[in-house]
C-alpha cells in the first residue's frame, strides 16, 4: 500500500511540471506543446552531462536553458506561425518541429545514449517494511513546493491576474493595455522552464533517453487533459490521477501496460466529462 | 523520379494554362488524362528504376509510401480528422498479414484481405470514442491510442516479435511466381496497388464523396442540414484511410521482409504527417507531391549524414510558416495566377465539366427572378402541417422558450416576430433539434421532437442559419449540389467508386442545382468558391440549397438581417414565391416591411412566449405588440 502511495506520487511528482507547463501554454497561446517530450529528454541529459562534477550547477544551467529555450520555441515555432495566421493544428505541428531540433540537439550535444542525473541525496528511508531512496521523496516535495510557487505567481501575483486576462481573451486583453506578447512569451518561458524541471525530475528517479520523448509527450498530454487542459490545477490533479493509474497498473494488473490503462482512463473522462475530471463551472475556459 | 513526378503535375496544369481557352487545354485537364497519367507514370518510373536495385528500392518505398499518404489525405485532407493513430492502423496491417501466413500458413492474399478488414475496423474503432472532440483533442486522444496499442502490440510477443521483430515473412506469389521485396517484380505489385488507391482517391475526388468530406471538415452542420449524417460520413472516412493505410502495411512489411515495432513509431508518424502537409493536405496530388519531397529530405540527410531529426524539424518550422496548402496549394495559386496573367477578363472556372452558363448579369429583375424561382421549385401538392405544443427550451435556471404552441402548414407563410432575446431563434432551434426540448412536434401524425437534424430535413423540414452555413471551400455550385448528394438511393460506396449510378445521379444534381442558381440569378458566380462570395449571395444560395431537397417546410432564420435595401427585396421576392409553390415557410425577421409584405400570418414572441398572433396588420394593432417592439408601458 505505502509502496503504491509513494511510487504513485513520485510518478505524479514528474508530471505535475509537465502538465503545467502543457495547460499553462494551451491556455495562453491555444497551443499544444508537442515538443513537450523533447524539452524533458533534453534536459535530463543537460543536466546529467553538465552536472556531472557539481549538480547544483547543472540543474541552475539546465533550468536556465529550458527558459531559454521555451523562449526560442515561441520565438521560432509560434510568433512566425501566429503572424501567418495558421491554424492551431499548424501551431502544434511547428512545436512538433522544434522538439525534433530539441531531439537533434540532444543527440549531438550529449549522445543518444540513456542519461541519469546522479542523485542529490543519498541513501533510504524505511516507512514501515517498504524502502524507498530519499531522492524520490525529495523530488516529491519539491514537486510540492514548484506548484505552491506556481499558485503564488498564477493567483496571487498581478502577473497571474494579466496571465489569466489573456487566456481568457488576447484582444480583450491587449484593449485594456495588457502586452500580450509579453505575457505569451513569459507562459512559454515559464513553461519551457517546467518542463525541463520534469525532465530532471524523471532523470534523476529512472532515467532519459531520445526514444521517450514520445512517451514523456503522451504522457503529459493525457496527464493534462486528464484533469483539464483549460486550468493549471486542474491538470495537476490530471497528474495525479495519470500517476495512480499507472502504478496501479504496473504493480496490481499486468506490468508493462500502463498507457493502456491511461487510454481507458483518457477515453472514459472524454466520453464522460470532456472538460476534465476536475474543471468545474467557471474554471474551464477553453476546451 | 521527383523529376517525373513533377512533370506530371505541372506538365499537365502548365499545359492546359498555356493553351488559350480551346479544346487542347479541355482536353489536358480533362478526368481522361487524370485517368490514364497515374499508371502512365507509375510504368515510367519502374521502366526507369529496372536494372539499378537502389532506384528500384527507393521506387517501392515511395509508391507504398503514397498509398500510406493517401491514407492520411483523406482523413486528414479531405475530412479534415487529424487522426494520429494511423501510423499504429499501418504497423496493424503489416503485423497481421505476416501473422496470418507464419502462424496459420495462410496464403499472401487472403491474408491481405484480413488484414486490411482488421484495419478497416480498427479504425472505425477509433472513430467512434474520438466524436465530438476538438481537432487538438483528438489529436492527443489518438496519439494515445496509437502509444497504446503499440504498447499491446509490443507485449504480444508472438504477434510482433516483441523488440527483435519478425524476421521469416513469406514471399507473397502470383501465379506460382515468387515477389520477392526488392525485386522490380515487387515493384509492380505495389504499383499495381498504387495504382488502384490512386483510381480510388481521383474518384472520390471527382465524386459527391469529396463534397461530403469536405462539408464535414468545414461545416458538419451543414452535412446535417442537407440531410447527411455527419457521424456516418466520418465513420466513412476512418474506415477508408483504415483500409488504405493496413493495405500500405501490408505490402512494406513485404517489400522489407523484416519488422519491428520501431518501423512504425513516432518517427514514421512525423514523416507521414510532413510528407501529408508538405505536399499539400486535400489536394488530389498532394500525397504525390510529398512523398517525392520526403525522399529527397531523407536522401538529402543520407548524403550529409546529418540527422533526420534536424532536416525533418527545419521542414516542418519552415513549412508551417511558408505554405499553405502545401506544394499542391502552391502550386495551385501559382497557375490560378499564370491563368490570371494570360486571361485577365474571364474568371477562373474550377469546375471539371464545363457548363454553359445562362443568363448571367446582375441586373436580372427581381420579379423575373420570382418567377423563374416560382417554377422551378416541383409543385407537389402536399397537405401537411406542423403542430408545435407546448414546447419549453431552458438553458441552466434561463427559460428561453416558455410553453409555445404554434402551428403551420404547407401553402402558407408565417412570421415569427419578436424582440431581440424574445427566443425566435431558439425555437427554430428547439424545432430542427439543434437544442433540447421538451414538449410536442407533430408533422402530420408523427411525433418528430428529438429528431436528429438529418433525419428531419429528409422527413422535408429545411433551415437556414441566422449567419448563412456554406462550404468555403466549394464553389457556389458545389455547395448547392451538395444538398442532391444526401437524397436518392446511392450510398457512400457507390459514391465513393463513382458507380455509373452515382455518375448519373450527379449528374442531374449538378443540372438542378445550375437551374436554381440561374433562377437566383447567380449562374455567373456557380464556379466561384464560396468563401469569396458576399453575404447577401451566401444567403440565396443557402436557400438555393434547401430547394435541392425539395422541402415541404422552409425554416428562414433572419435572412434580411445584414444585407442591403436591395438584396432583402431580392430574399423576400424569393419568399414570396415558396410561398405560392405550396412550400410551408417560417420566416424569423425583425424587419417589419419584410415581414409584412411576404407573411399570411405572424406569431408574435417576447419573453419566450407567444404573445399575440393572426394576420399582420391585426396583430400590428394590438397594444401588446406594440409595447414589447417599442417599449411603451402597456
Amino acid at each position: 500500500m505505502i509502496s503504491l502511495v509513494v511510487t504513485s506520487l513520485s510518478q505524479a511528482a514528474v508530471l505535475i511540471p509537465l502538465v503545467l507547463a502543457v495547460s499553462l501554454v494551451f491556455r495562453v497561446s491555444g497551443v499544444v506543446n508537442f515538443g513537450a517530450g523533447s524539452f524533458c529528454v533534453f534536459a535530463g541529459t543537460a543536466c546529467a552531462s553538465w552536472g556531472a562534477s557539481n549538480g547544483a550547477v547543472g540543474v541552475v544551467l539546465t533550468i536556465a536553458a529550458g527558459g531559454v529555450l521555451g523562449a526560442l520555441c515561441y520565438a521560432i515555432a509560434i510568433v512566425p506561425a501566429q503572424r501567418k495566421g495558421v491554424p492551431v493544428i499548424g501551431l502544434t505541428l511547428a512545436t512538433l518541429g522544434f522538439g525534433l531540433l530539441l531531439n537533434f540537439l540532444t543527440r549531438t550535444w550529449f549522445g543518444g545514449k540513456p542519461s541519469i542525473v546522479q542523485p542529490w541525496i543519498r541513501g533510504s528511508v524505511s516507512i514501515g517494511s517498504y524502502e524507498t531512496s530519499k531522492q524520490r521523496l525529495l523530488v516529491i516535495g519539491l514537486s510540492i513546493l514548484l506548484l505552491l510557487v506556481m499558485w503564488f505567481l498564477f493567483d496571487r501575483t498581478l502577473i497571474g491576474h494579466n496571465l489569466a486576462a489573456v487566456s481568457f481573451d488576447h484582444e480583450l486583453a491587449q484593449v485594456y493595455g495588457v502586452r500580450t506578447m509579453r505575457f505569451e512569451l513569459l507562459a512559454w518561458v515559464v513553461s519551457g522552464a517546467c518542463l525541463v524541471i520534469g525532465g530532471i525530475f524523471q532523470a534523476s528517479i529512472a532515467s532519459v533517453s531520445v526514444d521517450v520523448a514520445p512517451t514523456l509527450l503522451v504522457l503529459s498530454l493525457v496527464g493534462a487533459v486528464i484533469g483539464g487542459l483549460g486550468s493549471l490545477f486542474g491538470a495537476v490533479g490530471g497528474a495525479v490521477v495519470a500517476g495512480f493509474v499507472m502504478t496501479l497498473t504496473d504493480q496490481h494488473i499486468a506490468a508493462g501496460y500502463h498507457l493502456t490503462s491511461l487510454l481507458v482512463i483518457l477515453s472514459l473522462v472524454l466520453l464522460v466529462r470532456p472538460t476534465g475530471l476536475f474543471t468545474f463551472r467557471g474554471t474551464a475556459e477553453r476546451v | 523520379m521527383s523529376i517525373i513526378g513533377l512533370d506530371k503535375a505541372t506538365g499537365r496544369k502548365a499545359g492546359g494554362a498555356s493553351h488559350k481557352a480551346g479544346g487542347l487545354s479541355q482536353a489536358l485537364t480533362s478526368a481522361w488524362v487524370k485517368h490514364v497519367a497515374g499508371p502512365l507514370v507509375l510504368v515510367i518510373i519502374g521502366l526507369i528504376a529496372s536494372g539499378n536495385d537502389y532506384f528500384v528500392h527507393l521506387a517501392t518505398a515511395a509508391v507504398i509510401a503514397y498509398i500510406l499518404t493517401a491514407a492520411f489525405n483523406i482523413v486528414y485532407g479531405y475530412a479534415g480528422i487529424f487522426n494520429l493513430s494511423i501510423v499504429i492502423t499501418y504497423g496493424l496491417g503489416a503485423f497481421t498479414s505476416v501473422y496470418l501466413e507464419v502462424q496459420f500458413g495462410m496464403p499472401f492474399w487472403p491474408a491481405l484481405a484480413i488484414s486490411i478488414a482488421v484495419t478497416t475496423a480498427l479504425s472505425v474503432l477509433v472513430a467512434v470514442p474520438t466524436r465530438g472532440l476538438n481537432e487538438l483533442f483528438l489529436a492527443i486522444q489518438t496519439l494515445a491510442f496509437a502509444l497504446a496499442l503499440a504498447e499491446v502490440t509490443a507485449n504480444w510477443e508472438k504477434f510482433s516479435g516483441g523488440t527483435i521483430g519478425i524476421y521469416a515473412i513469406p514471399l507473397p506469389t502470383l501465379f506460382g511466381y515468387e515477389l520477392t521485396g526488392g525485386y522490380l517484380s515487387y515493384y509492380w505489385l505495389a504499383a499495381f496497388f498504387a495504382w488502384l488507391t490512386y483510381e480510388l482517391v481521383l474518384r472520390i475526388h471527382r465524386s459527391a464523396m469529396r463534397r461530403k468530406l469536405t462539408a464535414l471538415r468545414e461545416g458538419p452542420r451543414v452535412l446535417a442540414a442537407v440531410g447527411v449524417s455527419p457521424d456516418s460520413t466520418r465513420l466513412v472516412a476512418f474506415a477508408l484511410s483504415g483500409a488504405l493505410a493496413g493495405l500500405a502495411g501490408v505490402l512494406f512489411a513485404h517489400f522489407q521482409l523484416v519488422i519491428d515495432l520501431e518501423t512504425f513509431s513516432f518517427t514514421r508518424l512525423v514523416a507521414l504527417l510532413l510528407a501529408a502537409i508538405l505536399g499539400g493536405a486535400g489536394y488530389l496530388l498532394g500525397p504525390v507531391f510529398g512523398v517525392i519531397a520526403i525522399l529527397l529530405m531523407d536522401e538529402l540527410s543520407l548524403a550529409t549524414s546529418q540527422a533526420q531529426d534536424l532536416v525533418y524539424g527545419v521542414g516542418i518550422l519552415v513549412l508551417v510558416v511558408l505554405t499553405r496548402g502545401g506544394i499542391a496549394g502552391w502550386l495551385d495559386n501559382f497557375m490560378k495566377w499564370i491563368a490570371r496573367r494570360r486571361r485577365p477578363d474571364s474568371s477562373e472556372s474550377t469546375g471539371e465539366l464545363e457548363l454553359d452558363d445562362p443568363g448571367g448579369g446582375g441586373d436580372v429583375l427581381t420579379e423575373t427572378m420570382t418567377r423563374n424561382l416560382a417554377e422551378s421549385v416541383k409543385a407537389v401538392h402536399r397537405d401537411l402541417r406542423v403542430e408545435v405544443r407546448g414546447m419549453s427550451v431552458a438553458f441552466g435556471g434561463n427559460t428561453a422558450v416558455n410553453d409555445v404552441s404554434i402551428s403551420f402548414a404547407t401553402g402558407e407563410v408565417v412570421g415569427l416576430i419578436g424582440p431581440n432575446g424574445a427566443g425566435k431563434t431558439t425555437l427554430l432551434n428547439a424545432i430542427t433539434g439543434d437544442v433540447r426540448a421538451t414538449g410536442s412536434i407533430r408533422l402530420g401524425d408523427e411525433e418528430i421532437l428529438g429528431t436528429p437534424p438529418q433525419k428531419l430535413v429528409q422527413s422535408g423540414i429545411g433551415r437556414t442559419f441566422q449567419s448563412p452555413k456554406i462550404i468555403p471551400e466549394l464553389t457556389l455550385l458545389e455547395n448547392v449540389m451538395l444538398a442532391g448528394d444526401g437524397i436518392g438511393k446511392v450510398g457512400w460506396f457507390r459514391q465513393s467508386l463513382l458507380s455509373p449510378a452515382a455518375r448519373k445521379q450527379a449528374v442531374a444534381g449538378r443540372d438542378r442545382a445550375m437551374t436554381l442558381l440561374a433562377d437566383l440569378a447567380l449562374a455567373d458566380r456557380a464556379h466561384s468558391l464560396a468563401g469569396d462570395q458576399p453575404y447577401g449571395v451566401l444567403r440565396l444560395v443557402e436557400i438555393a440549397r434547401n430547394l435541392m431537397l425539395d422541402p415541404a417546410f422552409l425554416l428562414l432564420d433572419e435572412p434580411g438581417a445584414g444585407l442591403t435595401e436591395f438584396e432583402r427585396e431580392e430574399v423576400a421576392a424569393t419568399v414570396r414565391a415558396l410561398g405560392a409553390r405550396d412550400l410551408g415557410v417560417v420566416l424569423v425577421d425583425h424587419n417589419l416591411p419584410l415581414i409584412t409584405g411576404a407573411c399570411d400570418r405572424i406569431y408574435v414572441l417576447d419573453h419566450g412566449q407567444v404573445i399575440a398572433e393572426g394576420p399582420p396588420n391585426e396583430v400590428f394593432g394590438q397594444q401588446e405588440v406594440i409595447s414589447a417592439y417599442l417599449g411603451v408601458p402597456g
